[in-house]
């Protein structure tokens, strides 16, 4: 069965009065599948404080923008949240609801595909219209294979979109305002969840799928100490750190830095992988980089498999050398 | 019927669910769940009991590793086919969650290595339970029946005061494991771990798999072997000025 017809749901991520960088990336993609599939895309923002992403969110190549705005909505509380998509769901019977692949998002997803009781795919990393519907595509738990999955009952799926499956490049601002729906928030008292206090780690946590060039390290780097040389590296080269897990099992790296199946899907233009061997779960989440250089000492690492240039060698020895030389073009020009 | 929580008076009672995922050669666990539990039973008095969905010899494993790092009690439910919707699998650690009695549900976080991120949320939704993801941290909150969990986001973390009982999907801590102790593994061959056969079979699922295929393959480049320091360095920075990246 076909149907596109109630079109495409988004849930908007706001922060800090912005629009994140997913929300913008899965309205590009639903701008496109809804070309397709001749339906229409609707986006909700909630949230308090957010005139400068409604502005934003009025520019989007959407049909219609619903805004629940009140000062007691948080979303650490996703019940909260679910509650407002539910109300926009059954007013609009999308055939697809987007939510990002965050940590806001996956709960607010969940809430409400119970609350629905339709189907819930979390970390797609593709979607596409078809026979059946909208199909969903994610990797299986091997992270080899990609499946594609659609609703079993013909009913619409809620799916979260991981960051990086869409291109914020894509997305073409329009000059025809979406009609806007303003959503009231009716306030209750089930106060199961508080917020006590947000803390901000710009530094620690800088988002690698944004940066031009990665440098990446792997269990190969050999140790916390040398590990820390890559942020040199990164610097001089205008980029970030990255690692796989093997980094983060030995307490070198942050979760938020691993690029893999279960950690980001990143395509700079420059991903430079030391000491990584290339494990299937990794390169799933950098093979579309522009540009991959990898350093290992093993001749039969898969990474050189993906590689544009290959270094067999030890990093211990071209590191320095290359951290120096760097400097040195740096001094030059 | 909501699971009705024992508000704590001296022992909380957690329980911590994970569902086995069948990989080629071999099961997926998930520990992010009973470490999580593990760590808050070093800071108050708790009882953990570990709930496995899986095939019965890996499952029955899973089950002994957790208490041998810590956990007091596990069950076993039984699935025959792995590979199973997790809507299906939700509905089914809910209806057995229905009738324990809890202060604490917990599941792991990553949402492929184990697939519960959506099979934890689910089931904590279906009970109706406050849920919240990415946990990093628990502790005892200020007064009884409350705990505050630290919530790990993408830039920031929230410290959140949360009603029990609550459901939370723990975030793993793979630079702290938690290791077996030698008490535990005798426990842990010494009780009893009761098997329930799930009967799924009359059980619809939201989600089919059309197809499944293998991923896009990246052509392998230019590759060096036999090449000084200096000259490795060299080249490398000769590729990426000639990609006008530096
Ligand atoms: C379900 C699942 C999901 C997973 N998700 C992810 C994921 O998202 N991301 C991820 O990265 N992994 C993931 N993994 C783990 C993955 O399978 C690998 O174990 C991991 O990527 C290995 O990391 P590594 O390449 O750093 O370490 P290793 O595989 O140990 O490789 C280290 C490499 O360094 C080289 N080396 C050592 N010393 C030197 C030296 N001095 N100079 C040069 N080279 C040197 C070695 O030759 C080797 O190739 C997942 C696994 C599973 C089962």
């Amino acid at each position: 069965m076909t149907d596109f017809k109630g079109g495409i749901l988004i849930f908007l991520e706001e922060r800090n009065d912005k629009l994140s960088k997913i929300s913008l990336e899965m309205v590009a993609g639903a701008f496109a599948l809804a070309k397709e599939a001749g339906c229409l895309v609707t986006g909700v923002l909630i949230g308090n404080q957010m005139e400068e992403a409604i502005e934003t969110a009025l520019r989007l190549p959407i049909n219609k923008l619903v805004i629940c705005s009140s000062g007691s909505l948080g979303d650490f509380d996703s019940d909260k949240y679910a509650r407002v998509m539910e109300k926009c769901y059954k007013e609009i019977n999308p055939s697809l609801v987007l939510l990002g692949s965050t940590s806001v998002s996956v709960g607010i997803a969940a809430n409400l595909s119970v609350r629905l009781s339709k189907g819930f795919v979390s970390d797609c990393i593709n979607i596409e219209t078809g026979d059946e519907g909208f199909c969903l595509i994610r990797p299986d738990a091997t992270g080899s294979v990609h499946q594609r999955l659609v609703s079993e009952t013909g009913e619409s799926l809620i799916c979260t979109v991981r960051p990086g499956t869409f291109s914020e490049d894509d997305l073409e601002y329009s000059d025809i305002t979406p009609e806007e729906v303003f959503v009231p928030w009716e306030d209750d008292v089930s106060k199961a969840l508080e917020l006590i206090e947000t803390v901000y780690e710009k530094k620690q946590y800088a988002d690698i799928t944004k940066a031009r060039v990665l440098v990446s390290g792997g269990r190969g780097m050999g140790s916390a100490e040398a590990f820390g040389q890559l942020r040199i590296l990164a610097d001089l080269l205008g980029g970030e750190v990255a690692c796989s897990r093997a980094c983060i099992e030995a307490g070198w790296a942050t979760g938020p830095m691993q690029v893999g199946q279960t950690g980001k899907t990143v395509h700079p233009e420059l991903y430079l992988a030391l000491g990584i061997s290339g494990a299937i779960q990794h390169v799933t989440g950098m093979k579309d980089s522009d540009l991959i250089i990898a350093i290992n000492k093993n001749p039969a690492a898969p990474i050189f498999d993906v590689a544009d240039l290959g270094i067999v060698g030890n990093i211990e020895n071209i590191l320095p050398v290359l951290i120096k030389q760097l400097q040195e073009r740096k001094g030059d020009v | 019927m909501e699971p009705h929580s024992s508000i704590y008076q001296s022992t909380m009672e957690i329980i911590v669910i994970a569902k086995q995922v069948k990989m080629a050669d071999s099961v997926k666990c998930d520990f992010a769940g009973v470490e999580a539990a593990i760590r808050l039973k070093r800071k108050t008095d708790a009882r953990i009991k570990v709930v496995v969905m899986g095939e019965e010899k890996d499952a029955i494993a899973q089950v002994r590793d957790s208490i041998s790092m810590g956990a007091d009690s596990g069950t076993v439910l039984l699935l025959e086919n792995a590979e199973i919707d997790s809507w299906i699998c939700a509905k089914a650690f809910s209806d057995y969650l229905k009738n324990e009695n809890f202060d604490l549900l917990l599941s792991g976080s990553f949402p492929i290595d184990a697939d519960t991120i959506q099979t934890g949320l689910l089931a904590g939704n279906m009970l109706g339970l406050a849920s919240a993801s990415h946990i990093e941290d628990i502790d005892t909150g200020e007064a009884s029946g409350l705990l505050k969990a630290k919530k790990r986001m993408e830039d920031r973390v929230q410290i959140l005061d949360v009603k029990m009982p609550c459901m939370f999907a723990a975030l793993p801590h793979p630079e702290a494991p938690i290791y077996k102790t030698v008490p535990g593994i005798n426990r842990a061959y010494s009780v009893d771990i009761p098997v329930i056969k799930l009967d799924l079979n009359d059980q619809k699922g939201k989600i089919k798999v059309m197809d499944s295929f293998k991923i896009g393959e990246r052509k392998r480049g230019k590759c060096l072997t036999a090449i000084s320091t200096e000259g490795a360095a060299k080249e490398i920075i000769n590729t990426i000025a000639a990609n006008h990246i530096l």
